[in-house]
């Protein structure tokens, strides 16, 4: 089982080597302090692997070294749910996002909980749901065969099954907590004053003034005009879409 | 400006005050202002005059003196002196505030004091009104008969911003000599902070055909909130020479000169001001000042080492109530650590315009090596003309900061340094990028995996295939009976297939074919086949129209078993086609 994920893994990765000349020169701007010709750079390495959080991370440096704070917030955010156990990657996004009037770690929240309820990402709480519902099924289907033929070879399958269906409920749950904390439709304000409207057009009053850099969720969309909630302050607006950047 | 005419009196009285108890008593000019206005503390000591009162200190209140004045009071003989020292509290940010009880050494301290600031742009309440004197006629009025002597007071402008400079001009007129020294009573002020301009003027007019000389004091007013401000009346006290004696009618008057001065009061018109409140909207870094600022920074040294201090100079120079000017913020520069502030104020005059200097001193003590810059510092004053808020900057300035003794930053060794020193933050900043080669492969796996995909349905159907199979499993072993006569069908339709393959061995095609009979029936009844007789299964079958064919068949076998070399391959696929057709009779009745 292992053997056929690592091999599966394979074929998913992009290996690091194959964009080493295109990152040697990003890091060159970036070492030379030209932060805009970085920042293009690493946004051309980062479209290219999508699933790189070292390279998102580097993406959101340049910009805001650059003075992009909300592009760079929304680069640091994908690294940070791709590999959240980088101190690297959360110790930059707190800068991002404290620069934006937000902490990575909201008040009120104990550091130690919130390490560990994003010890694992998204992506890999799915992985291990789906394996450990693979071993549940396959174990339980086994134990029901090998009871035709040994009690004892069933009794040992079922109990491991058991087991391994434990570990699935607990993935499970994790799995959709951090699914509702971090859910796909999220969005960063890339502009100095995004303006909340009470409503999808020009006409609609402006509600709230939300600053550059702050993470919002997207709740719906009308053409050019996002529904958007302010995960802090848990107020809702309608923006131009071209003010948030999706994550 | 008003405790001239008392200097007297002070001298003529002081003794009369050592004896007199210390007390001291605080007021407020109002208790509920709007963000950007200002409040008055008066704190009244009476009793000593060598008793200070420290300025109250209040979180987000800025605090500043606006003054002091001196008063000494006879009255039945004995003497009161007191001293009221003025503070200004602006307020940094709206809610509630509490002045804490202040005193002197040997009096009791005054009550607590609460007061309310509200949002920018709020209503507040108008200041108190100033204190009524009776009124008294004061400038000669259209058609009138012009006095001899009068005083008038009058202000540059109806209506100003709060903080904005209006100057007010008091003039006494006369048109015979005097008498002795006029004493001058200043306008009580209400919801106003006056600064002396020191520009007394002297002239003559002619008023009604009557030429007077005259003399003026300007001072420059301050609203400190919105609503109405209120000039009380001046008073001037004078003696002016009777009509005799200017006339000389009466002989005795010219001759000994013994008729008395007319004392008179000459009493002003009290003056309202409407003060408007500032635009909401003020930047962060807005003091109060309204008028006119500019800014410069400087530092004292342009190159200094590690641990040396520095004097940063920060002034603020313009015009209007430049007091009120707080300190411009300076961003954190962890790269060096700054000591408390001291300012001072110059004021200064341009024209009627009231200004001054306000300079702020902080010493600063590079902590890391290199260029320490020292980003512009901003403040924002508010122009009255243009009704809008302007802000000015200092340029930044750079301090080369050279490296320090090696020891700079540690503690001295010796019996006394038991602790490690700290590491010590000097700025905070992103970190550096990362090489994209420390991948965890484990996790990669595991995303890969949990994507979402079709072939997570395998499990699924695995495990159900399995349960479906058990249950099938269990099913079969729960009733045996059921099972056997499940069975009993395919394995007599085996033997018969077997018995026809085994044509040219007649002995064995007989033998199969009687076994399938047998078994078909010992199957379906659940009887054991040894034994087994065309009499017992006629008893428990229910195939009763099937019964005679089966005894015809059930006994060819029979005699067939003991002659087995008798039947040929036809007789054998006959009785195999037969005992075919049987089991299907009986089948069709059993179900």
């Amino acid at each position: 089982m292992m053997i056929a994920i690592a091999l599966l893994a394979g074929l998913s990765l992009t290996t690091p080597a194959r964009c080493a000349p295109a990152f040697d020169e990003a890091k060159t701007h970036y070492d030379a302090g030209r932060f805009e010709q970085s920042s293009i750079a690493f946004a051309a390495l980062a479209a290219q692997n999508p699933r790189n959080a070292a390279l998102q991370y580097d993406l959101g440096n340049a910009l805001l070294k650059s003075g992009k704070l909300g592009s760079a917030v929304a680069a640091y955010q994908r690294a940070f749910d791709l590999d959240p156990r980088d101190a690297d990657v959360r110790a930059n996004l707190d800068f991002a996002l404290k620069r934006a009037g937000e902490e990575l770690i909201a008040p009120g929240v104990p550091p130690l909980a919130f390490f560990a309820f994003t010890f694992l990402s998204s992506r890999e709480l799915a992985g291990l749901h789906w394996v450990s519902a693979w071993l549940t099924l396959i174990l339980a289907g086994l134990g029901f065969i090998a009871a035709k033929r040994s009690d004892e070879t069933s009794t040992s399958l079922r109990s491991a099954a058991a087991f391994c269906c434990s570990a699935w409920i607990v993935f499970g749950l994790w799995w959709a907590g951090l699914q509702a904390v971090l859910p796909v439709g999220r969005g960063v304000i890339t502009t100095t004053r995004a303006e909340l409207r009470n409503g999808p057009g020009e006409k609609f009053s402006v509600g709230y003034i939300a600053p550059e850099g702050r993470r919002v969720r997207i709740l719906s969309h009308n053409g050019q005009w996002l529904e958007v909630g302010l995960l802090k302050e848990g107020v809702k607006g309608w923006v131009l879409a071209s003010c948030v950047e999706r994550i | 400006m008003k405790t001239a005419a008392y200097v007297l009196l002070a001298l003529l009285c002081g003794a009369g005050a050592r004896a007199q108890a210390v007390s001291v008593s605080a007021s407020l000019d109002n208790d509920r202002i709007s963000l950007g206005e200002q409040l008055l503390l008066t704190v009244t000591v009476s009793g000593s005059a060598s008793a200070t009162v420290p300025a109250p200190k209040i979180d987000n209140v800025e605090t500043y003196e606006s003054g002091r004045s001196q008063s000494m009071v006879i009255q039945n003989g004995s003497m009161t002196s007191s001293i009221a020292y003025s503070y200004v509290l602006s307020p940094r940010k709206p809610g509630k505030f509490r002045i804490p009880p202040l005193s002197v050494p040997g009096a009791a301290p005054t009550e607590a004091i609460e007061f309310e600031v509200l949002g920018p742009g709020a209503p507040a309440q108008s200041p108190r009104p100033p204190a009524g004197e009776p009124h008294a006629p004061a400038p000669p009025r259209p058609g009138a008969q012009a006095p001899d002597a009068f005083v008038t007071a009058a202000l540059a402008k109806k209506r100003a911003f709060v903080n904005e400079q209006v100057t007010m001009v008091i003039r006494f007129l006369t048109a015979v000599p005097l008498i002795g020294q006029p004493r001058y009573e200043a306008p009580k002020l209400s919801g106003l902070l006056s600064e002396d301009l020191g520009s007394s003027g002297q002239g003559t007019t002619t008023i009604g055909g009557r030429v007077y000389n005259y003399s003026e004091i300007r001072t420059a007013l301050f609203p400190v909130q919105s609503g109405r401000a209120g000039v009380g009346q001046a008073v001037v006290t004078v003696q002016l020479p009777t009509r005799h004696m200017r006339t000389g009618d009466d002989f005795f008057d010219r001759f000994f000169g013994m008729s008395s001065p007319e004392t008179r009061r000459l009493i002003s018109d009290p003056l309202e001001l409407n003060v408007e409140a500032l635009p909401p909207n003020a930047p962060d870094d807005f003091s109060g000042v309204v008028g006119a600022l500019t800014i410069a920074t400087s530092i004292d040294r342009a190159a200094v080492k590690v641990g040396e201090a520095v004097t940063l100079t920060v002034t603020v120079q313009g015009l209007g109530n430049l007091q009120s000017a707080a300190e411009p913020k300076r961003p954190e520069i962890s790269a060096a650590r700054f000591f408390s502030s001291e300012n001072s104020f110059t004021p200064e005059r341009s024209g009627d315009k009231a200004g001054g200097k306000k300079i702020f001193r902080t010493v600063m003590v590079p902590r890391v090596s290199g260029t320490l810059e020292i980003p512009a510092l901003s403040a924002s004053y508010f122009d009255s003309d243009k009704r809008a808020y302007v802000r000015v900057k200092s340029p930044p300035l750079r301090l080369n900061v050279l490296p320090g003794p090696a020891n700079a930053s540690f503690p001295a060794s010796g019996p006394g340094a038991v602790s490690a020193p700290d590491v010590t933050a000097v700025s905070e900043d992103i970190r550096y990028i990362k090489i994209p080669d420390d991948r965890s492969v484990v996790g990669d796996a595991l995303a890969a995996f949990g994507a979402t995909r079709p072939w997570h349905a395998l499990p699924f159907l695995f495990c159900f295939g399995s349960i479906l199979l058990e249950w099938r499993r269990r099913l079969l072993t729960s009733d045996p009976r059921a099972r056997r006569a499940r069975h009993a069908r395919a394995t007599a339709e085996r033997r018969l297939r077997q018995a026809a393959q085994a044509g040219s061995d007649p002995s064995r095609a007989v033998t199969l074919l009687a076994e399938a009979l047998s078994g078909y029936f010992a199957d379906i009844l659940n009887q054991p086949v040894a034994g087994l007789t065309y009499k017992s299964v006629a008893e428990r079958a229910h195939g009763g129209a099937s019964l005679p064919r089966l005894k015809v068949v059930w006994e060819e076998l029979d005699l067939l078993r003991f002659a087995p070399k008798a039947a040929n391959q036809a007789e054998i696929e006959r009785l195999a086609s037969d005992i075919q057709a049987l089991m299907t009779a009986f089948d069709k009745e059993r179900k």
